[in-house]
């Protein structure tokens, strides 16, 4: 908890982007021994002065992200803003440091996307996207039973993901701007199931959406996807944030096989397997999240965020010989499904992903 | 020591039926965060049984997504709305004591509103325990805001009441409340066989458990399902611990084990 009291070499952080994630991801951050908050950065001085109310009174807070750098020169930066500001934002802090974490999706758009993963090639930096399932243990888990071959190969999966946000009609904001979101539920929310999915079962062939507007003007409250990956494999996915009784976003996997099914939720595994293995019976089976060990240190906003952050901080005190669970390469390969399902609901076609 | 029921129900999404059927297997208190369907349940309930109220505040999951969607004032004025007339004039006697700290965004002083604007709905039940909801406490224990811990202990003092911290990092928690010398009598956390949502650690939590003279009120008893109803009064019986936070769905077949039927 304390990092003063730490034998470790401290990576000096700065947040740039003061919302709620940002405050998360701070907050976070204070609790891992190896890190050190050294700056914080944001247009609004109001949220400015609300983080010094938070406690962090020692942080010094800027407005501009060049002078940030200039004085505080950090190790590594934790860019927490709206997706369409990401690629400028990573064009001043990418030459300028060891690591960059982005909150997720990469960006607004596949182009630039593309163009922050150009920016990091070959410069043996630290990279990391906030697709914070990947380190949930209970989805871990599911992958490597899933790795493990216990229901066999896999042949047809559904999954959903629900919250419980887009009620009525929303106050205007970034979350519900195209331009500057890149979407509605299916990029601010659903990315997670599909970079967890991608994470399973490997590049995504093709993808094949409808999406629907219930409450929202301008972007998607609902989507219905089809997604064929590279193995033949297919997947349904449905998700709204526009359903009751969803106070926190709730994942449901459910995937069949050859020798029987899993279903993967934030609280359970459930297998009902035809053959006993690896331990399993066959028949009925469960592994509740009690039973799945979590390395966190400490929780805040629910499981995956500590462990997520304490990734790139001790990715960065490795020197880049390891990298962190989820890079901008693998985000970028997500960012490819999101283009693809916009491209196929607003085409009303199937649409093949390239490579 | 703070006195705390010993069976509590948590009233989070739960239905009236469903706290009802707790209720009946002898919990003596309910616990929960506002929601207006919340309050009808209780005051129904309260013709039916007798029972302690325990509220959760400030409802954090609900106060992030009205700032969301009707910006600050927007959000403040829906919660001034439902506060009767006493609430007002005690908040607006405390704006007046913490100006400064409220005009320089100090999230003390932010937190003391947000109490102050849910804590009245629920006078009519005089609770005498009233929890930090866990997301505020977790979040201020990691932004080391020892101030705030002191200014909702104090807000809930002059309430005439007990303040009580929800948390799910308990060994965190009471270091740095020992450390910062503030002094809150209950905390709720997670405490069972399988040591999960027990942070630094299992071992860690109940070590503290034999020194504290904080009174606990264990949650998460059936670690979400792993553990048996007889191994989770046994580990309850071993430790100690005189409350328990329950399910309303669970707390009908805990009762029959505890009562060794």
């Amino acid at each position: 908890m304390n990092p003063h009291h730490s034998p470790f070499k401290h990576q000096h952080i700065a947040i740039i982007g003061l919302g709620r994630m940002g405050i998360a991801h701070a907050a976070l951050l204070n609790t891992i021994a190896r890190a050190k908050l050294v700056g914080f950065c944001d247009l609004s001085r109001r949220l400015g002065r609300q983080a010094r109310g938070m406690g962090f009174r020692d942080v010094p807070f800027y407005t501009d992200v060049e002078r940030l750098l200039d004085e505080t020169q950090p190790d590594g930066v934790f860019i927490c803003t709206p997706p369409h500001t990401h690629l400028p934002i990573a064009r001043q802090c990418v030459p300028r440091v060891e690591g960059v974490f982005v909150e997720k999706p990469l960006a607004q758009s596949l182009a630039a996307a593309q163009e922050m993963v150009a920016l990091v090639e070959g410069r043996g930096l630290v990279h990391a996207v906030g697709y914070h399932y990947a380190y949930v243990p209970i989805f871990q888990r599911a992958g490597e039973l899933l790795g493990q071959g216990v229901i066999g190969g896999p042949t047809e999966v559904r999954a959903s993901m629900f919250l419980t946000q887009v009620m009525g009609p929303k106050r205007a904001s970034w979350w519900y701007d195209p331009a500057k979101a890149g979407g509605g539920v299916v990029i601010s929310i659903t990315s997670h199931l599909l970079a967890l999915l991608q994470e399973y079962f490997g590049a995504v062939a093709w993808a094949e959406a409808q999406t629907r507007r219930l409450h929202s003007k301008l972007v998607e409250d609902e989507a219905t996807i089809r997604l064929g990956f590279a193995s033949d494999l297919q997947a349904v996915v449905e998700t709204s944030w526009s359903v009751p009784g969803y106070e926190r976003s709730a994942i449901e996997i459910g995937i069949e096989g050859e020798n029987g099914t899993l279903t993967v939720t934030d609280g359970e595994i459930r297998l009902s397997l035809q053959q006993a293995t690896s331990g399993f019976p066959a028949g009925e089976s469960h592994v509740p999240v009690s039973d799945v060990p979590d390395p966190a240190e400490f929780e805040l906003g629910g499981p995956g965020f500590w462990a997520e952050d304490a990734d790139l901080i001790a990715c960065l005190g490795d020197a880049a010989e390891r990298a962190p669970r989820v890079t901008w390469h693998q985000a970028l390969a997500t960012q490819a499904v999101l283009d693809a399902v916009y491209g196929s609901a607003e085409r009303v076609e199937k649409v093949g992903l390239d490579g | 020591m703070a006195e705390l029921a010993g069976w509590i129900l948590n009233a989070d999404g739960a239905s009236t039926d469903e706290l009802r059927r707790g209720l009946r297997t002898g919990a003596d208190a309910v616990m929960g965060t506002y929601r207006p369907e919340l309050l009808g349940a209780l005051r129904q309930l309260r013709r039916e049984f007798d029972f302690e109220v325990y509220p959760v505040v400030p409802n954090a999951p609900a106060y992030v997504r009205d700032l969301a969607d009707l910006g600050m004032m927007g959000a403040a004025l829906k919660r001034l709305r439902r506060l009767p007339p006493a609430g007002w004039l005690r908040l607006a006697a405390y704006g007046l004591r913490n100006v400064r700290g409220l005009l320089a965004q100090d999230f003390a002083g932010m937190l003391g509103v947000m109490v102050l604007m849910e804590l009245p709905i629920f006078s009519p039940f005089q609770p005498r325990v009233i929890f930090l909801h866990a997301q505020m406490t977790d979040l201020m224990l990691a932004c080391g805001n020892a101030a705030g811990f002191r200014a909702f202990a104090d807000l809930v003092r002059d309430y005439g009441a007990e303040p009580g911290l929800e948390t799910r990092n308990f060994g965190h928690l009471v270091a740095k409340l020992g450390e910062w010398m503030v002094d809150v009598p209950v905390i709720a956390a997670p405490f069972n066989l399988r040591g999960y949502g027990m942070r630094p650690s299992q071992a860690a939590c109940e070590a503290l458990l034999d020194q504290e003279r904080t009174t606990v009120a264990a949650k998460d008893v059936l670690a979400s399902g792993a553990v048996t109803g007889s191994e989770a009064a046994e580990y309850v019986r071993m430790h100690s611990l005189s409350s328990m936070v329950l399910e309303p769905d669970n707390a009908a077949g805990l009762a029959a084990v505890w009562r060794g039927e």
